[in-house]
């Protein structure tokens, strides 16, 4: 598994961790290139079907991230995420995919160095548990 | 020969309530006698394997097939109604989106078989039958199953879909004369609102703090289900049925599938209920209080999928979490 490259989409919103991932850019963080990012208004704008059809598709984990709680710009929107990522972190389970392969994390617009972390420790945690194989099992 | 259109009915791995449901609609059978001919019924004719593969190829200008995809028979059975077929109905839930026994997809075939015959309730204790065994008669074959059930489109091309558990009368009344005269799309009978636009309930934007069983509660007859705190799986869930659980009740446990359009019910159900559970004063709460709330939720994956798991986006359990 030594040369497995985890492929991680990560949800940004639009008003904090966009503006974190920015900060590290600026601020010249390091971080490794796995992570493929996509920017949402709010994070309670991602929903479950977009984490299934990012895993379906090929990603081997799924980050998202949001404005820590009460710094929402929608005011409940991060209540929702919470929400939202437990109970189908719990059904991923169910299916048999490693609730690990899911993360949700707060990273404000200041915190360049927290989402560098953030990636680099993702990273290595997907590596550390191998790719996702959801294709067909033979019958 | 009369040049009425000839039809029929199969069963894959069904309950049987597919086939009577047909009966369901009343002297409306009359007017299905009128347009056409049912060549083709093992529940009320018993033909033969042999009978079919002696039809010539299209000789049936509708095949309605019910129930899920379960066994290599099922899978044979269907690819030679294709064959024989101008169209084909995926008829019921079972069919058009895995049903009821998709469920079973949460565990192996093999821990299916060992829970099925081989625990106290069972008599045979610990006898599976095997798939060739001799008798003094000669030697039987029980067809395998497959590794997880499917929907009738994981094996063959459906023309038409029409889901429900069974479809009820007012959904075949609608359903059937345009299937027959050739005037249905392949989604048109799959709703694009869902129960909650059907429902005849009186919902009120509200948060709701917890769900409870459906046996502690005294609902309320007039009230949204869900508003009351029992989970309603309406908002995620195709209508046409015209709502008539919630109308008497009961919850819509999501018989018809997902609205017209949505890939995974079950995801979509997720996203519906952690938007309007919730407490107020959350504000000021712990992230752990705030997730307090999904706990009430029982048994996600088997409320949210009962009906569709095998044609949701991940169909059946993966082998990724090791030991
Ligand atoms: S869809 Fe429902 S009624 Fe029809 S065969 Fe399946 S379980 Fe039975
Ligand atoms: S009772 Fe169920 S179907 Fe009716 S409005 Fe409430 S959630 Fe929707
Ligand atoms: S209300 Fe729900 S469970 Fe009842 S028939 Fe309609 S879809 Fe099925
Ligand atoms: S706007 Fe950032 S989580 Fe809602």
């Amino acid at each position: 598994m030594a040369d497995f490259e985890p492929k991680i989409i990560v949800f940004l919103c639009n008003w904090c961790s966009y503006g974190g991932g920015d900060l590290a850019g600026v601020n010249r963080e390091q971080y490794p290139s796995n992570v493929l990012g996509i920017k949402v208004m709010c994070s309670s704008r991602v929903s479950p079907e977009h984490i299934m059809e990012s895993f379906v598709d090929g990603a081997d984990g799924v980050l998202v991230t949001g404005c820590h709680p009460g710094d929402c710009h929608y005011i409940d929107g991060n209540y929702k995420t919470i929400r939202k990522i437990d109970m189908f972190t719990k059904i991923l389970e169910d299916f048999g995919i490693d609730p690990k392969r899911i993360r949700l994390e707060w990273i404000s617009s200041a915190e360049g160095n927290k989402y560098a972390r953030v990636m680099t420790e993702m990273t290595e945690e997907i590596r550390e548990l191998g790719p996702l194989n959801l294709k067909d099992e033979v019958e | 020969m009369s040049d009425k259109l000839k039809i029929g009915f199969y069963w894959c791995a069904a309950c049987g309530g597919c086939e009577i449901s047909v009966l369901d609609i009343d002297e409306m059978i009359l007017d299905v006698v009128e347009l056409a001919d049912i060549v083709f019924w093992p529940c009320a004719m018993d033909p033969k394997y042999e009978d079919l593969r002696a039809m010539e190829d299209g000789s049936i200008d509708v095949i309605f097939i019910n129930g899920s995809i379960r066994s290599t028979e099922n899978e044979e059975m269907v690819k030679l109604l294709r064959e024989k077929s101008k169209k084909v109905v995926a008829y019921g839930s079972c069919s058009s989106i895995g049903g009821l026994f998709g469920l079973g997809n949460l565990y192996s075939k093999e821990e299916l078989l060992e829970y099925g015959y081989n625990t106290p309730s069972t008599e045979e204790g610990g006898v599976i039958p095997a798939e060739n065994s001799k008798v003094p008669e000669g030697e039987l074959h029980l067809p395998p199953l497959l590794h997880h059930v499917r929907s009738l489109d994981e094996i063959i091309e459906v023309d038409i879909y029409l889901p429900g558990c069974p479809p009820l009368p007012n959904q075949l009344k609608e359903g059937l004369p345009l299937i027959l005269e050739g005037k249905v799309g392949k989604y048109d009978l799959v709703s694009q609102k869902s129960v909650c636009d059907e429902c005849p309930l009186e919902r009120e934007e509200k948060k709701i703090p917890r769900l409870y069983p459906i046996q502690e509660m005294m609902l309320d007859p007039e009230r949204c289900i869900l508003d009351q705190g029992v989970l309603c799986m309406g908002p995620a869930t195709a209508g046409m049925c015209e709502a008539p659980c919630p109308s008497v009740g009961h919850p819509c446990i999501g018989c018809n599938g997902p609205v017209r359009g949505v890939k995974d019910q079950g995801a979509r159900m997720a996203s519906a209920l952690a938007s309007v559970l919730g407490v107020e004063g959350e504000e000021r709460m712990e992230e752990s209080e705030i997730i307090d709330v999904v706990k009430s939720v029982r048994d996600p994956t088997g409320s949210f999928y009962r009906f569709s798991l095998p044609k949701s986006y991940l169909r059946y359990k993966r082998r990724d979490i090791h030991g």
